[in-house]
Protein backbone atom coordinates (compact mmCIF):
# COMPACT_ATOMS: atom_id res chain seq x y z
CA UNK A 1 0.00 0.00 0.00
CA UNK A 2 1.88 3.23 -1.19
CA UNK A 3 0.47 6.82 0.12
CA UNK A 4 -0.34 9.64 -2.18
CA UNK A 5 0.87 13.03 -1.24
CA UNK A 6 -2.74 14.40 -1.46
CA UNK A 7 -3.57 11.41 1.06
CA UNK A 8 -0.44 11.77 3.28
CA UNK A 9 -1.62 15.97 3.65
CA UNK A 10 -5.27 14.80 4.44
CA UNK A 11 -4.22 11.96 7.29
CA UNK A 12 -0.96 13.74 8.26
CA UNK A 13 -1.44 17.72 7.93
CA UNK A 14 1.14 18.47 11.13
CA UNK A 15 3.78 17.17 9.31
CA UNK A 16 2.58 17.80 5.71
CA UNK A 17 1.89 21.51 6.21
CA UNK A 18 5.99 22.17 6.58
CA UNK A 19 6.61 20.26 3.59
CA UNK A 20 6.17 21.46 -0.73
CA UNK A 21 5.66 19.26 -3.25
CA UNK A 22 9.05 18.50 -3.68
CA UNK A 23 10.18 17.60 -0.32
CA UNK A 24 6.61 15.47 0.69
CA UNK A 25 7.28 13.64 -2.54
CA UNK A 26 11.09 12.84 -1.65
CA UNK A 27 9.33 12.56 2.23
CA UNK A 28 7.17 9.42 1.04
CA UNK A 29 9.99 7.85 -1.44
CA UNK A 30 12.10 8.07 2.33
CA UNK A 31 9.58 6.30 4.37
CA UNK A 32 9.05 2.78 4.05
CA UNK A 33 5.35 1.33 4.53
CA UNK A 34 5.50 -1.71 6.71
CA UNK A 35 2.06 -4.46 7.30
CA UNK A 36 1.86 -5.59 10.97
CA UNK A 37 0.08 -8.28 12.67
CA UNK A 38 -1.96 -8.26 15.18
CA UNK A 39 -0.50 -9.28 18.26
CA UNK A 40 3.60 -8.27 16.96
CA UNK A 41 5.45 -5.33 18.33
CA UNK A 42 6.34 -2.68 16.86
CA UNK A 43 8.24 -1.48 19.37
CA UNK A 44 9.75 -2.73 22.83
CA UNK A 45 9.88 -0.98 25.95
CA UNK A 46 13.85 -0.71 26.58
CA UNK A 47 14.79 -1.92 22.94
CA UNK A 48 17.23 -0.06 20.67
CA UNK A 49 14.51 1.74 17.90
CA UNK A 50 15.48 4.85 15.66
CA UNK A 51 12.29 5.10 13.73
CA UNK A 52 9.01 7.48 13.45
CA UNK A 53 5.57 5.50 12.61
CA UNK A 54 2.90 7.03 11.41
CA UNK A 55 -0.41 4.83 11.36
CA UNK A 56 -1.78 4.67 7.81
CA UNK A 57 -4.61 2.02 9.10
CA UNK A 58 -5.32 0.28 12.17
CA UNK A 59 -4.77 0.22 15.88
CA UNK A 60 -2.13 -0.02 18.54
CA UNK A 61 -1.87 -0.32 21.89
CA UNK A 62 0.80 1.76 24.13
CA UNK A 63 2.42 0.36 27.10
CA UNK A 64 5.32 -0.38 29.71
CA UNK A 65 6.05 -3.29 31.66
CA UNK A 66 8.16 -4.75 34.37
CA UNK A 67 8.13 -8.38 35.18
CA UNK A 68 5.08 -7.99 37.62
CA UNK A 69 3.06 -5.03 36.03
CA UNK A 70 1.91 -3.37 32.54
CA UNK A 71 0.68 -0.16 32.72
CA UNK A 72 -1.67 0.55 29.39
CA UNK A 73 -1.11 4.06 28.07
CA UNK A 74 -3.40 4.81 25.63
CA UNK A 75 -3.62 3.70 21.94
CA UNK A 76 -2.61 5.00 18.48
CA UNK A 77 -4.75 5.05 15.84
CA UNK A 78 -5.14 6.19 12.19
CA UNK A 79 -3.05 9.45 11.68
CA UNK A 80 -1.51 9.05 14.98
CA UNK A 81 2.44 8.91 15.33
CA UNK A 82 4.65 7.93 17.58
CA UNK A 83 8.60 7.31 18.25
CA UNK A 84 9.17 10.93 18.20
CA UNK A 85 11.94 10.30 20.78
CA UNK A 86 13.66 7.60 18.94
CA UNK A 87 13.77 9.21 15.87
CA UNK A 88 15.03 12.17 17.32
CA UNK A 89 17.76 10.69 19.19
CA UNK A 90 18.28 6.99 18.58
CA UNK A 91 18.06 4.51 21.67
CA UNK A 92 16.02 2.57 23.65
CA UNK A 93 12.12 3.01 23.63
CA UNK A 94 10.37 4.08 26.50
CA UNK A 95 6.84 1.84 25.90
CA UNK A 96 6.23 -0.89 24.17
CA UNK A 97 3.15 -0.85 21.19
CA UNK A 98 1.92 -3.33 20.05
CA UNK A 99 -0.73 -4.06 16.93
CA UNK A 100 -3.96 -5.17 18.31
CA UNK A 101 -5.71 -5.79 14.85
CA UNK A 102 -3.67 -5.86 11.62
CA UNK A 103 -2.07 -2.32 10.74
CA UNK A 104 -0.26 -0.29 8.18
CA UNK A 105 2.01 1.81 8.93
CA UNK A 106 4.74 4.53 7.49
CA UNK A 107 8.22 4.46 8.89
CA UNK A 108 10.85 7.17 8.62
CA UNK A 109 13.98 5.98 9.70
CA UNK A 110 16.51 8.60 11.68
CA UNK A 111 19.04 7.45 8.79
CA UNK A 112 16.62 8.33 6.21
CA UNK A 113 15.90 11.45 8.13
CA UNK A 114 19.20 12.38 7.79
CA UNK A 115 19.52 11.96 4.00
CA UNK A 116 16.48 14.02 3.54
CA UNK A 117 17.87 16.82 5.73
CA UNK A 118 20.70 17.28 2.77
CA UNK A 119 17.91 17.80 0.08
CA UNK A 120 15.33 19.56 1.62
CA UNK A 121 17.44 21.52 4.82
CA UNK A 122 14.15 24.24 5.63
CA UNK A 123 11.55 20.77 5.67
CA UNK A 124 13.53 18.93 7.99
CA UNK A 125 14.18 21.48 9.96
CA UNK A 126 10.85 22.72 10.32
CA UNK A 127 9.64 18.72 11.33
CA UNK A 128 12.62 18.69 13.53
CA UNK A 129 11.23 22.22 15.28
CA UNK A 130 7.65 20.28 15.60
CA UNK A 131 9.15 17.49 17.22
CA UNK A 132 11.32 19.30 19.26
CA UNK A 133 7.97 21.45 20.68
CA UNK A 134 6.19 18.28 21.20
CA UNK A 135 9.00 17.27 23.36
CA UNK A 136 9.10 20.41 25.26
CA UNK A 137 5.26 20.50 26.10
CA UNK A 138 5.72 17.12 27.29
CA UNK A 139 9.20 17.77 29.36
CA UNK A 140 7.17 20.59 30.75
CA UNK A 141 4.01 19.01 31.98
CA UNK A 142 6.34 16.00 33.42
CA UNK A 143 8.63 18.89 35.18
CA UNK A 144 5.54 21.25 36.54
CA UNK A 145 3.49 18.02 38.13
CA UNK A 146 6.56 16.58 39.58
CA UNK A 147 7.60 19.46 41.03
CA UNK A 148 3.77 19.66 42.35
CA UNK A 149 3.72 16.23 43.27
CA UNK A 150 6.88 16.73 45.02
CA UNK A 151 4.81 15.14 48.49
CA UNK A 152 4.11 11.57 46.67
CA UNK A 153 7.94 11.07 45.91
CA UNK A 154 8.79 11.96 49.32
CA UNK A 155 6.08 9.63 50.63
CA UNK A 156 7.57 6.72 48.32
CA UNK A 157 10.84 7.31 49.88
CA UNK A 158 9.38 7.43 53.28
CA UNK A 159 7.42 4.60 52.47
CA UNK A 160 4.66 6.57 54.30
CA UNK A 161 1.45 4.81 52.50
CA UNK A 162 -0.81 8.06 53.65
CA UNK A 163 1.32 10.52 50.78
CA UNK A 164 0.87 6.92 48.54
CA UNK A 165 -2.53 8.05 48.40
CA UNK A 166 -3.66 8.97 44.94
CA UNK A 167 0.06 8.43 42.78
CA UNK A 168 -0.77 5.46 40.95
CA UNK A 169 -3.24 7.16 39.31
CA UNK A 170 -1.64 10.36 39.05
CA UNK A 171 1.43 8.63 37.51
CA UNK A 172 -0.14 6.79 35.29
CA UNK A 173 -2.19 9.68 34.00
CA UNK A 174 1.64 11.77 33.22
CA UNK A 175 3.17 8.80 31.73
CA UNK A 176 -0.01 8.86 29.37
CA UNK A 177 0.62 12.62 28.41
CA UNK A 178 4.37 11.79 28.72
CA UNK A 179 3.77 9.65 25.53
CA UNK A 180 1.24 11.56 23.94
CA UNK A 181 -2.04 9.94 24.73
CA UNK A 182 -3.40 12.53 26.68
CA UNK A 183 -3.92 16.51 26.05
CA UNK A 184 -1.37 18.54 28.00
CA UNK A 185 -2.83 21.41 29.63
CA UNK A 186 -0.66 24.03 31.28
CA UNK B 1 37.74 33.45 25.48
CA UNK B 2 37.63 31.99 22.23
CA UNK B 3 34.18 30.53 22.91
CA UNK B 4 34.29 28.22 19.32
CA UNK B 5 36.99 26.42 20.51
CA UNK B 6 35.55 25.77 23.64
CA UNK B 7 32.58 24.89 22.63
CA UNK B 8 34.77 21.83 21.04
CA UNK B 9 35.33 20.43 24.42
CA UNK B 10 30.90 20.44 25.34
CA UNK B 11 30.00 16.53 24.02
CA UNK B 12 27.27 18.18 22.78
CA UNK B 13 28.44 19.82 20.28
CA UNK B 14 30.96 17.15 19.16
CA UNK B 15 28.81 16.73 15.58
CA UNK B 16 28.93 20.36 14.74
CA UNK B 17 31.91 21.30 12.17
CA UNK B 18 34.81 23.63 13.47
CA UNK B 19 33.43 25.93 10.43
CA UNK B 20 29.91 25.88 12.69
CA UNK B 21 31.42 26.17 15.61
CA UNK B 22 33.37 29.35 14.44
CA UNK B 23 29.50 31.02 13.42
CA UNK B 24 27.87 29.59 16.56
CA UNK B 25 31.03 31.29 18.55
CA UNK B 26 30.46 34.35 16.71
CA UNK B 27 27.10 35.21 17.16
CA UNK B 28 27.11 34.52 20.86
CA UNK B 29 28.43 36.60 23.62
CA UNK B 30 30.48 36.07 26.87
CA UNK B 31 29.66 37.66 29.67
CA UNK B 32 30.52 38.05 33.55
CA UNK B 33 27.86 37.82 35.63
CA UNK B 34 27.75 38.48 39.84
CA UNK B 35 26.81 36.65 42.40
CA UNK B 36 23.03 35.64 42.20
CA UNK B 37 22.57 36.73 39.09
CA UNK B 38 19.54 35.56 37.67
CA UNK B 39 19.70 33.84 34.51
CA UNK B 40 16.36 32.51 34.23
CA UNK B 41 13.32 33.37 36.79
CA UNK B 42 9.85 30.72 37.28
CA UNK B 43 8.23 34.68 37.30
CA UNK B 44 9.54 35.65 33.71
CA UNK B 45 9.75 34.68 30.31
CA UNK B 46 12.97 32.65 28.96
CA UNK B 47 14.15 33.98 25.33
CA UNK B 48 18.27 33.11 25.90
CA UNK B 49 20.81 30.08 25.92
CA UNK B 50 23.44 30.03 28.30
CA UNK B 51 26.82 27.96 28.10
CA UNK B 52 28.26 28.35 31.63
CA UNK B 53 31.88 28.99 30.50
CA UNK B 54 32.91 29.72 34.81
CA UNK B 55 31.38 29.22 37.94
CA UNK B 56 28.17 27.58 39.09
CA UNK B 57 24.93 27.87 38.75
CA UNK B 58 21.67 26.69 41.21
CA UNK B 59 18.57 25.34 39.56
CA UNK B 60 15.41 26.10 42.33
CA UNK B 61 11.63 25.39 41.90
CA UNK B 62 9.42 27.80 43.93
CA UNK B 63 5.90 28.48 42.56
CA UNK B 64 2.93 26.27 43.06
CA UNK B 65 4.23 23.73 45.60
CA UNK B 66 3.47 22.36 49.22
CA UNK B 67 7.37 23.04 50.03
CA UNK B 68 8.45 26.23 49.41
CA UNK B 69 11.66 26.76 47.18
CA UNK B 70 13.15 23.24 46.59
CA UNK B 71 17.34 23.32 45.34
CA UNK B 72 17.10 21.47 42.19
CA UNK B 73 20.77 20.82 40.93
CA UNK B 74 23.55 22.50 40.83
CA UNK B 75 25.49 22.86 37.44
CA UNK B 76 29.01 23.64 36.89
CA UNK B 77 31.18 24.73 33.64
CA UNK B 78 29.96 23.19 30.22
CA UNK B 79 26.73 22.79 31.14
CA UNK B 80 24.01 24.77 29.06
CA UNK B 81 20.51 26.39 30.22
CA UNK B 82 17.64 27.48 28.42
CA UNK B 83 17.56 25.34 25.84
CA UNK B 84 13.64 25.24 25.47
CA UNK B 85 13.81 28.92 25.01
CA UNK B 86 15.08 28.40 21.61
CA UNK B 87 11.82 26.44 20.34
CA UNK B 88 9.36 27.60 22.64
CA UNK B 89 8.86 30.67 24.33
CA UNK B 90 6.96 29.25 27.48
CA UNK B 91 7.06 30.68 31.31
CA UNK B 92 10.27 28.56 32.65
CA UNK B 93 9.45 25.97 35.26
CA UNK B 94 12.93 26.70 36.97
CA UNK B 95 14.77 29.50 38.50
CA UNK B 96 18.63 29.66 37.72
CA UNK B 97 20.52 32.45 39.29
CA UNK B 98 24.30 32.10 39.70
CA UNK B 99 26.04 30.64 42.64
CA UNK B 100 29.22 33.60 43.09
CA UNK B 101 31.07 34.56 40.38
CA UNK B 102 30.33 33.31 36.81
CA UNK B 103 31.11 33.39 33.05
CA UNK B 104 28.55 32.38 30.53
CA UNK B 105 28.59 32.50 27.28
CA UNK B 106 24.70 33.42 25.38
CA UNK B 107 22.47 33.03 22.31
CA UNK B 108 18.99 35.68 22.18
CA UNK B 109 16.30 33.25 20.54
CA UNK B 110 16.32 36.11 17.96
CA UNK B 111 19.71 35.04 17.06
CA UNK B 112 18.97 31.37 16.60
CA UNK B 113 16.03 32.53 14.79
CA UNK B 114 18.20 34.60 12.56
CA UNK B 115 21.08 32.46 12.07
CA UNK B 116 17.80 29.48 11.22
CA UNK B 117 16.26 31.85 8.49
CA UNK B 118 19.85 31.82 6.55
CA UNK B 119 19.13 28.02 5.73
CA UNK B 120 22.69 26.61 5.84
CA UNK B 121 23.93 23.81 8.24
CA UNK B 122 24.87 25.20 11.15
CA UNK B 123 20.77 26.12 12.34
CA UNK B 124 19.74 22.49 11.33
CA UNK B 125 22.57 20.99 12.83
CA UNK B 126 22.21 22.98 16.06
CA UNK B 127 18.54 22.32 15.73
CA UNK B 128 19.12 18.37 15.80
CA UNK B 129 21.97 19.51 19.20
CA UNK B 130 18.59 20.39 20.77
CA UNK B 131 16.62 17.56 19.41
CA UNK B 132 19.19 15.14 20.87
CA UNK B 133 19.36 17.34 24.38
CA UNK B 134 15.34 17.53 24.70
CA UNK B 135 14.91 13.51 24.04
CA UNK B 136 17.53 12.74 26.68
CA UNK B 137 15.55 14.73 29.24
CA UNK B 138 12.37 12.80 28.12
CA UNK B 139 13.94 9.87 28.10
CA UNK B 140 15.12 10.47 31.83
CA UNK B 141 11.69 11.83 33.15
CA UNK B 142 10.05 8.70 31.45
CA UNK B 143 12.41 6.20 33.16
CA UNK B 144 12.13 8.02 36.56
CA UNK B 145 9.04 7.74 36.78
CA UNK B 146 8.49 4.39 35.66
CA UNK B 147 10.96 3.18 38.11
CA UNK B 148 9.06 4.96 40.66
CA UNK B 149 5.33 3.70 39.27
CA UNK B 150 6.55 -0.15 38.78
CA UNK B 151 8.25 -0.14 42.12
CA UNK B 152 5.57 0.76 43.82
CA UNK B 153 2.95 -1.02 42.38
CA UNK B 154 4.93 -3.74 42.96
CA UNK B 155 5.97 -3.12 47.11
CA UNK B 156 1.78 -2.66 47.53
Amino acid sequence: MSMTPAAFREQFPGIARHCDPGGLEDLLAAMETRNVHAGDAVTTDGEYCDSLFLVIDGKLVSQITSEKETIRLGTHKKGDCFGEVNILDPGPSTSSVIATGDCVLLVLTHDAFRKLDRLHPQMTGNILRMLSSTMIERCRVADKLLFSKYAYIEGIKDNDPRKHHGLIDWGRDLLQKLHGHKEIQL
Amino acid sequence: MNIDEYLQSVPLFSEMTNDELKILGQSMVVKDYPDKHLFISEEGSADTFYVILEGEIEITHEKDTERGLQRVSTLGAGSMIGLHSLIAHHRPIVSCHAKGKVKAAFLPSSAFNLLFQYNTRLPHHFQMIVAKQLAADYRNIVNELREMMLTDNAAE
